[in-house]
């Protein structure tokens, strides 16, 4: 199944890299992607590049690698019953919990939550500068906007008893009203736009030239960077209103890899990324009681936030052609973030309930990424100044955990002077 | 107090929960008789309990073989024999078992703990006399296993001389383990009182016996020790001599005392630790002040038994004392003696009897205070002074150890008379018949009625402790009619505490008593309940979540003429059922619900016939009322009115004229007064009806809904043309109830008002009357504090004097019972409060002695999670919870061990045998008035225990 998606993809991404201009994504709103980096010039001192992207419907991947929903990849269905649980008794949300008066038959409270994610556009700027010792030191600044619509809360509860009728009435058919007064959340669409979080990055690259009858060259590369801070914000109110970045923090940056070119016409190679967020404190929607739901939390507190290590392993294969510039490069990546952990601050909510939340645990992602790139550095003459690039990718996520992707198209539109 | 092991009872439970449901209603145990009527071939009459609800029986003639002694275990619906032919009889294999087909004339029971193996366990051994050998005592090791059938015996139980042997046993009793406790006869008399007769210790004895290879055993032996404390030169084995010139029993010097029968009654109780003995006498003086008294206190030390009075002279006065009196020729009568501890930590001498200046003294049951106070043995177990102030002990820790009064009644009025109501179980004497016999636990008393007076129907009854703000017994509910067995001759009674489950020793229609049946949960004997179950099951399906509400409307409900009503109530329809014909009279067998009628568009629209006495009405006006929870009946002129209310409305029974029936008429035995064309028609616009409450006094009606409190004057409406007068009086989000009240349960009394809602409970203020309270009037409600509470009061029980819950503020004032619930964090425990009125009438609301730590006021217990109501009866502590999921319904028990001062007891319940694997809703417990029946509504199916 897997490998018919992946040539489906493959196949997709071919016809589109032919009908659409430069496209663009969402997936990890990522601030750096080193993959789809041109490759620099000999000669050249700096490299300007765009990376327009667009994303397809975004789809959700549970915590069994289902594909879900992309309100689903927590909890198959949200319970609106246990969101009220472990409060004070004489708060509002307990008062609430208390007239309600019902207990879970399965079915009574819950919903199923849908909605449609899209990326409706997102472009990256990059610019590159060449420095001594084969290292280009890189600034990518990216841009976002997202929206989510066609939220659908479909209501689950029956309507045979009076505890049915208790839970229509008083909680479920004015359902956003309520989550709106009892924990200002908004259960609607939304469209956030925003920067992301600027990223600097130091690359080293080295070529060893093999004289042998099949391999030809051995290129290394090594980098470390960092981002910083100006994305847009999680927004506790809003449905999954993810951060476009790591959430007012920075983060460190640490990969290699290597590119053994073979015969005149074939790459492959490998690459492997680390990230570490560094944890900050901000105010976060926590649970409550252990038994609910993560896209219906009401309480928010601070909280630290202790990320994880994210891992990156990149695979890849190129076919190019020195005459005329052309090459077509395939990529499997898995991108994985282990278990966040949270600690709530004060003695009001249970740390330990809190990290019960779905949305930490560990999240993994597979993808194909498809790519044809045009070097006009290959058909022009040598003494021109500047020398443009172009390409055409494709990202096509095909398995994942707990994790939003939606398949990308963008294009890189780069040059070297 | 060791807590149950209760991780080895949990496949007993599936055994018996199984069993439960493949068995005939109301089971009977099978013994060696293949008759489907009865257990045994034979007779049987003397039984006793062991260890975990073990029940054993003793034939009482010969011819019964193996079966002379059987015993039955929780799990099981058979006798096994404990008295086969051939046994170890004191340690000699294969001897003739002088048990074997004989006649057992008393029973008792040692359970003596057995650490020898890994897992403590307790072993039952049976105490036993025969018939024929009355001075002989045996000692049986129970064991389903005839290998390990073991007795022991003791062919010479002495007298008080030591040299004699006496007549005869006439009485047994235990203490914990080891001591049996012998009441003997002289050797030449056959009455007790007489010449030498007294009580005996007999104990099991182990010494080392040296064997021919020269190994050493141990090996038990049935031993008789010299209880008697005063002194001789010679070494003999005496019992402790108790006569007619015994000094505890005479008041005055000159006072002649004759004991009367040997119906003597012994209990050990374990709380003090101290025995009581009861016995029947009159006294004869010349002089002014003298009389008797009819119990003794034991005490045991170093083996021997010192008696004590039970009160000093002086404290006895010309009134009628109870366990003795005054006057030149009087009679007191005590047929049987035991002890009670009560919730409260409090300890009490129940007796059957008293003086005879009262008549009969088989129909009187009186609760009397002892002290409690180990430190002073010289008054420890006598009674208490009246009126005097528990006193509470603490552990080093602080935390409670015990209470106990400590002031012994000393001088004249320091006693309870028999007009007390603090001591008269049952509110006074049992109208039903004489009393068989008593068993008590905790805060509730069990009387047994074998021979009814005629006109009545006997049976079991109960009656359950009220308490004061101390913690003392002041007073006791009426006697009650338990068990769901009204047709049966009923001779002995046990309940499981674990279980709740009741096992009863039958007499048949020729007054043998042969058959031992035990209660169980399922759809119904066929003489009892079994109609009415099947017919509601029918009628409540699953599909419509079942019965959503059951009420019993007793005969004295205004409206009823001399039946007893069920109302069963649900997914727009309400059934009636007639459960009695009078309030002595329950209906059973094909007499309950016979002939139903079924009508529909919610009206009668058919003629009922005149054998039917039950109805259900369905659709119409009902079907805008939703599931339907709650009812009310009552009359006000010759108006009789039928109020339903459910999630989305309230309903009236109404006729042509207005009302339900004419009250003058009915509603009366065969549902007469049910007028054709009567149709239930809508009131207001009420929307989830928790309960609906009759002030009949005052025709008023209250409806408890989610939102708000209304009061309607049911004189003053008129509800054919929807002109109602109503007044709302608590509504949420109007001070001091917040924006999300919700208001869960409440009971009006007169002019007071206690309700339960999701922030508390609160009572009506003492300067306001509930009558003619509004909203606008300042501070209407005043919150009753919860102490270490939740806060959210969701079921409130009502323990009554006269078991109607609006009588709260009657006589001495109830008890109140309090659900304090916080389902957001799936907590729940109970608290008590009771209600005091003083002479101006005034009432005041205090909470009982309930505390763990000292000055520490707290909650009576704490459950391991959330429940949605409780039933207390005083002996069992019934507690439920809806299916959660992933979490299953449960029905449980609270642990037997539960009092006041022990901490975690709500952690520790025993599931109740009731198949809830289809069930999710499961409604409040119902003991029905008129049967004793409990009924228990699951969305499922209704089940009876009987």
């Amino acid at each position: 199944m897997i490998r018919y998606q992946l040539f489906r993809y493959i196949f997709a991404v071919s016809a589109l890299v032919c009908s659409y201009h430069v496209l663009q994504a969402m997936n990890m709103v990522r601030p750096y992607k080193f993959w789809y980096d041109p490759a620099p010039h000999y000669g050249t001192r700096w490299q300007l590049f765009v990376r327009p992207e667009h994303g397809l419907r975004a789809r959700g991947y549970d915590c069994c690698n289902n594909r879900v929903n992309v309100l689903q990849i927590w909890n198959a269905e949200q319970d609106a019953l246990a969101m009220l649980d472990g409060f004070d008794i004489s708060s509002e949300i307990g008062q609430k919990r208390e007239q309600l008066d019902v207990s879970s038959n399965g079915v009574r409270g819950r919903f199923k939550a849908c909605a449609d994610l899209d990326v409706d556009f997102g472009c990256t700027f990059a610019l590159r500068r060449a420095l001594p010792h084969n290292i280009m030191l890189g600034l990518y600044l990216p841009f976002y906007t997202i929206r989510l619509h066609n939220v659908r809360w479909i209501d689950r509860t029956l309507n045979i008893n009076e505890d049915d009728e208790r839970v229509h009435q008083y909680l479920t058919d004015d359902f956003a009203r309520n989550i709106c007064e009892l924990g200002q959340l908004s259960l609607g669409s939304w469209r956030r736009t925003g920067l992301g979080d600027l990223a600097l990055v130091g690359n080293w690259i080295e070529d060893f030239i093999q004289p042998r009858p099949y391999l030809k060259n051995v290129r290394i590369n090594a980098r470390a960077g960092a981002t910083f801070p100006t994305g847009l914000k999680y927004d506790p109110d809003k449905l999954i209103a993810f951060p476009f970045g790591y959430n007012n923090t920075a983060c460190f940056l640490f990969g290699g890899g290597l590119n053994l070119t073979f015969f005149t016409c074939l790459h492959a190679g490998f690459d492997v990324e680390l990230r570490k967020p560094i944890g900050n404190s901000f105010v976060s929607r926590i649970r409550t009681d252990q038994c609910q739901t993560d896209l219906l939390l009401l309480q928010k507190a601070c909280v630290y936030h202790d990320y994880a290590f994210q891992q990156q392993y990149t695979l890849f294969g190129e076919y190019f052609n020195t005459w005329t510039g052309l090459s077509f490069k395939l990529m499997y990546q898995f991108f994985k973030i282990g278990d966040d952990l949270l600690s709530v601050f004060g003695n009001t909510f249970s740390s330990r309930t809190a990290n019960c939340s779905e949305f930490h645990q560990e999240r993994v992602l597979h993808s194909i990424i498809t790519m044809l790139n045009f070097d006009a550095g290959a058909v022009m003459n040598s003494y021109c100044r500047a020398i443009p690039t172009v390409s055409l990718y494709g990202e096509w996520p095909f398995r994942g955990k707990r994790f939003i992707a939606c398949p990308i198209i963008g294009a890189v539109i780069g040059v070297d002077f | 107090m060791a807590a149950p092991t209760y991780s080895m009872k949990l496949p007993f439970y599936v055994i018996i929960l199984t069993a439960s449901f493949t068995l005939s209603a109301a089971d009977l145990i099978k013994g060696d008789s293949d008759n489907e009527t009865q257990s045994f071939i034979h007779p049987i009459k003397a039984c006793c309990i062991g260890a975990a609800s073990r029940f054993y029986i003793g034939a009482s003639e010969p011819e019964s073989k193996e079966f002379a002694i059987a015993g039955m275990i929780r799990e099981s619906d058979k006798f096994f024999p404990l008295t086969p032919e051939k046994v170890n009889v004191n340690e000699k294999e294969e001897q003739q078992n002088p048990l074997y087909n004989s006649s057992i004339n008393l029973m008792t029971m040692l359970c003596e703990t057995d650490s020898s193996g890994l897992v403590e366990t307790k072993v039952d051994r049976i105490a036993a006399t025969l018939s024929t050998s009355a001075h002989s005592l045996y000692l049986i090791d129970s064991s389903t296993d005839p290998k390990k059938i073991r007795v022991l015996s003791n062919d010479n139980i002495m007298d008080a001389t030591g040299t004699q042997q006496t007549s005869n046993i006439i009485s047994l009793s235990v203490n914990n383990d080891k001591v049996i406790f012998a009441a003997v006869n002289d050797h030449n008399e056959q009455l007790f009182g007489k010449g030498n007769s007294g009580i005996a210790i007999i104990g099991r004895q182990i010494t080392q016996e040296k064997q021919q290879d020269d190994t050493t055993i141990a090996v038990p032996h049935l031993v008789q020790v010299d209880a008697e404390p005063t002194q001789t030169p010679e070494q003999v084995t005496r019992a402790a001599k108790l006569n007619n010139e015994t000094p505890c029993f005479k008041i005055g010097s000159d006072t002649k005392v004759e004991i009367l029968n040997n119906d003597v009654s012994m209990f050990w109780s374990t709380g003090l630790p101290a025995f009581y003995a009861g016995f029947s006498l009159k006294a004869q003086s010349q002089q002014e002040y003298a009389g008797a008294r009819a119990v003794v206190v034991g005490y045991v030390i170093l083996n021997k038994i010192i008696y004590k009075k039970i009160a000093p002279d002086n404290a006895f006065d010309k009134k009628n004392n109870i366990v003795g009196g005054l006057g030149s020729n009087v009679t007191i009568s005590i047929h049987q003696v035991l002890a009670l501890s009560t919730t409260t930590m409090l300890n009490y001498l129940v007796v059957l009897g008293g003086n005879t200046s009262i008549g009969n003294t088989r129909r009187t049951v009186y609760a009397l205070p002892v002290v409690s106070n180990k430190t002073n043995l010289w008054t420890h177990g006598v009674l208490a002074k009246k009126d005097s102030v528990p006193t509470n002990f603490y552990k080093e820790s602080n935390q409670l150890e015990a209470r106990g009064f400590i002031v012994p009644a000393e001088n004249p009025g320091d006693l309870y008379s028999a007009d007390d109501v603090a001591v008269q179980v049952g509110h006074g004497s049992l109208k039903e018949g004489d009393i068989t016999h008593v068993f008590a636990y905790h805060d509730a008393v069990y009387a047994i009625v074998t021979h009814p007076d005629e006109g009545y129907k006997g049976g079991i009854f109960h009656s359950q402790a009220i308490f004061d703000e101390l913690g003392r017994i002041k007073e006791w509910t009426s006697w009650k009619r338990v068990g769901g067995n009204f047709y049966d001759q009923i001779h002995y009674a046990h309940i499981d505490t674990q279980t709740g489950i009741m096992t009863m020793m039958c007499s048949t229609s020729n007054g043998a008593i042969n058959t031992v049946k035990r209660t169980h949960w399922a759809s119904g004997d066929k003489q009892g309940l079994a109609s009415l179950v099947t017919w509601l099951n029918q009628k409540f399906s699953t599909e419509i979540s079942g019965i959503a509400g059951l009420n019993e409307f007793t005969c004295s409900t205004p409206g009823l003429n001399q039946i007893n009503l069920l109302v069963a109530t649900g997914n727009n329809r309400v059934a009636l059922a007639q459960l009695a014909t009078c309030e002595n009279c329950p209906l059973g067998g094909t007499d309950i619900a016979r002939n139903p009628i079924d009508c529909f568009d919610g009206s009668i629209n058919q003629k009922l016939s005149e054998d039917s006495n039950a109805i259900l009405i369905t659709g119409g006006a009902l079907t805008n009322c939703g599931t339907i929870s709650s009812s009310a009946i009552t009359a006000t002129g010759n108006s009789g009115y039928l109020f339903v209310g459910g999630s989305k409305g309230l309903a009236v029974l109404l006729n042509d004229k207005g009302y339900s029936w004419d009250s003058c008429i009915g509603l009366a035995n065969n549902l007469v007064g049910l007028e054709p064309n009567s149709a239930f028609k809508q009131i207001g616009s009420y929307k989830f009806i928790r309960s609906l409450f009759c002030d009949h006094e005052h025709a008023l009606l209250y409806i408890i809904c989610d939102e708000r409190i209304d009061r309607i004057n049911i004189a003053t409406s008129n509800f054919l043309t929807g002109d109602i007068s109503v007044q709302t009086i608590a509504q949420r989000n109007i001070a001091p109830f917040g924006r999300y009240e919700t208001f869960f349960d409440g009971v009006f009394s007169k002019n007071n008002a206690i309700i339960g809602t999701s922030s508390g409970l609160y009572r009506i203020s003492s300067d306001h009357d509930v009558r003619n309270a509004t909203l606008s009037s300042a501070d209407l409600w005043n919150k009753i504090p919860l102490a270490e509470g939740l806060s959210s009061v969701k079921y409130i029980q009502f323990i009554t004097a006269t078991n109607r819950p609006q009588d709260y503020t009657q006589s001495k004032g109830g008890n109140i019972y309090v659900l304090d619930v916080n389902n957001s964090k799936h907590r729940s425990m109970i608290h008590r409060f009771t209600v005091k009125l003083n002479s101006a009438g005034e009432i005041t609301i205090n909470p009982l002695p309930d505390h763990f730590i000292y000055d520490h006021p707290s909650y009576y217990a704490e459950f391991d999670g959330y429940r949605d109501w409780f039933n207390n009866d005083g002996m069992l502590f019934f507690h439920a919870r809806k299916r959660n999921n992933p979490d299953e319904p449960m029905f449980a028990l609270l642990s037997p061990y539960t009092c006041c001062g022990i901490q975690f007891a709500g952690n520790i319940n025993s599931t109740v045998p009731v198949d809830l694997n289809q069930a999710s809703i499961i409604r409040p417990l119902v003991r029905l008035h008129s049967s004793g029946a409990w009924l228990l509504a699951k969305d499922d199916k209704l089940v009876v225990h009987e």
